[in-house]
């Protein structure tokens, strides 16, 4: 006769995310009964503050809301207020824009493989136990982060929470020699990133698939970052201001940040959601290091999300390089603008996924009403539904730490943005 | 010969946690201190600035109720019992960063943090006395002159 068994599993503080958030688990009879990753961070109120604001206050002021992607919020709601006001900027301006959102998916997604994901695959418990087994890699990875810094810096005046843009434009142009060093710098990590992802490619990576949706940006030229429609392998296909009619965000009782959904359903964005649907935007050399390790995209393995990261740090350093080759200091680094009233909208690619912004803009110029849909918020029910695949795929049978910790690596692996780090306080487990 | 030392004042961008940042400015200014260098920096560039140097003295600022322009010196080895340490306000704190270092192998053989209070009611400008400035200097001093480290190094 077999024996009826409730494992519940509740992790009060997950370790090794960017904030605060947990995860409650009950499985009862082989069945998950009960699956809350709940987000408990204080509302910040950002949306609100935005309001009265002017459009270069509003770019100041969204970058506040991460200290890892302000670049993205920046990048976000400058694109939409110049979508209102019809503002044109120069091709040296979009040029510039985009190499400093290539510092931006450059730190981040350094970090996030080095200190945050790695240890999950090697078996570590954190960085710092990993550093006495792979010192090399992670001076790497810390030299590819601090290059991601200071492109930001180099245009945004500091790497956190930068205040180098603003409507029509930069503040300041940097001087020939500041890019000329850091392309100096840019052109050594090219030999890095390629052995970074050749590091990637070779690790023993789970081999799990699952069904989902990817959505991301997808442009006709470009890899997707600052510009593109938003797309899904389910055949989406709209504009920045076709958003709402879409993604519908709901209030989840256990968690202070809205779920965001497509049509009513969970959906995947990101790093393997961009991949996934712009695989054919990856220059020929990287595609064929990835065809030679059998990996192939679109991937249903979520644990690709690694590999599609360290891809992503290989094509930023070399598109930064290209777009500052030749650089030559502007005479204006800023066009002028009018303001318009009306509703901007406007969606870019953070380095955790899409981003989309909405602002009603008066017809003094200010905002009147702001709405942002971050990238973690579209996907906590991803999230969720990956945890419940996840853990019936391993199995659960197994032990309650191994289902918490393979719990915590599906989490870690989308590189969810609460807010900081933390640690875990203690872990409650009940067995009946 | 007297080793050289590497004074790093550590801080960001925000509100008082530029102190060790701010005091880095004046101790240069002032010139008060021999065979010294003094560095800005943040604790993400810890593991690039530590290495290769033996001799360490980090300044930054903390919080301790109660305390204001109070200094307080941790040596390295006792940083994880230190009350103080628990207190970073940076995303990537000292203590991580050091602990990082500690396994990169890039720990110098003297490492002191030399902690500054602050208070949130009190402004940065009001601490910068002559007599505050002194006795961070003469801290650093006396650190420097009971440090073990021998070899003349930049």
């Amino acid at each position: 006769m077999s024996e009826e068994k409730t494992i519940n599993i509740h992790v009060p503080v997950l370790a090794r995310v960017e904030g605060e958030g947990a995860l409650d688990l009950v499985i009862e009879d082989d069945l998950i009964t009960e699956l809350k990753l709940r987000i408990f961070e204080p509302p910040r109120f950002f949306e609100k503050f935005l309001e009265t604001r002017e459009p270069d206050q509003v770019i100041d002021m969204v970058a506040r809301i991460c200290g890892i992607c302000p670049v993205a919020y920046q990048m976000t709601a400058v694109q939409a207020i110049e979508s209102l006001f019809g503002t044109i900027v120069t091709p040296w301006i979009s040029a510039m824009r985009r190499a400093f959102y290539c510092g931006e998916w450059l730190q981040s997604h350094a970090l996030h493989i080095h200190m945050l994901a790695l240890p999950d695959f090697l078996g570590f418990s954190n960085v710092m136990e990993m550093a006495t087994q792979y010192p090399a890699e992670v001076r790497r990875g810390l030299k590819l982060q601090a290059l991601g810094n200071d492109l930001i810096a180099l245009f945004g005046a500091r790497s956190v929470h930068p205040v180098g843009v603003c409507t029509g434009g930069f503040h300041h142009a940097p001087s020939k020699n500041q890019v000329n060093e850091i392309c100096d710098r840019l052109q050594q990590a090219q030999g890095e990133a390629r052995e970074l992802l050749h590091w990637i490619l070779a690790l023993d990576l789970p081999d799990e698939k699952q069904d989902f949706i990817s959505v991301s940006l997808q442009h006709s030229a470009d890899y997707p970052m600052d510009t593109g429609d938003i797309v899904s392998d389910h055949g989406l296909k709209i504009d920045a201001y076709e958003f709402s009619q879409h993604f519908t965000e709901q209030q989840i009782e256990h968690s202070t940040a809205l779920y965001c959904f497509l049509d009513n359903q969970p959906y995947l964005v990101g790093p393997l959601a961009r991949v996934n649907l712009n695989y054919e935007k990856i220059p020929g050399e990287l595609q064929s290091l990835i065809e030679k390790h059998q990996i192939s995209f679109p991937s249903k393995n979520m644990f690709h999300s690694i590999i599609a990261r360290a891809l992503e740090i290989n094509m930023v350093i070399d598109e930064a390089l290209h777009l500052l080759a030749d650089y030559q200091t502007p005479v204006k680094s800023r066009v002028d603008w009018v303001a318009q009233s009306g509703t901007a909208c406007a969606a870019t690619e953070a380095p955790r996924g899409l981003l989309w912004h909405r602002y009603e803009i008066d017809n003094t110029g200010y905002v009147s009403e702001a709405q942002i849909v971050p990238p973690t918020s579209q996907n906590q029910a991803r999230i969720e539904q990956n945890i419940q695949q996840s853990l019936h795929s391993l199995g659960l049978q197994h032990s309650a730490e191994q289902l918490q910790l393979h719990a915590e690596k599906v989490i870690r692996n989308y590189d969810p943005c609460i807010s900081c780090a933390t640690h875990f306080l203690n872990l409650n487990i009940t067995r009946q | 010969m007297t080793a050289r030392t590497t004074v790093i004042g550590l801080g960001s961008y925000y509100g008082q946690d530029e102190l060790a940042w701010v005091v880095s400015d004046r101790l240069i200014e002032r010139k008060q201190l021999d065979a010294i260098d003094v560095i800005k920096s943040m604790p993400v560039e810890l593991p690039e600035l530590l290495q290769k140097r033996q001799q360490v003295i980090l300044m930054d600022a903390c919080i301790l109720p109660g305390e204001s322009a109070t200094i307080h010196v941790i040596d390295f080895n006792d940083l994880q019992n230190n009350r103080l340490a628990l207190q970073s306000s940076h995303g990537l704190g000292v203590t991580e960063m050091l602990a990082l270092c500690h396994s990169l192998g890039d720990i110098p053989e003297s490492l002191q943090i030399i902690a500054l209070t602050i208070d949130s009611n009190v402004e940065i400008s009001t601490l910068l006395s002559d007599s505050y400035l002194t006795r961070i200097e003469k801290t650093i001093n006396d650190l420097q002159a009971s440090c073990p480290v021998s070899d003349n190094i930049s």
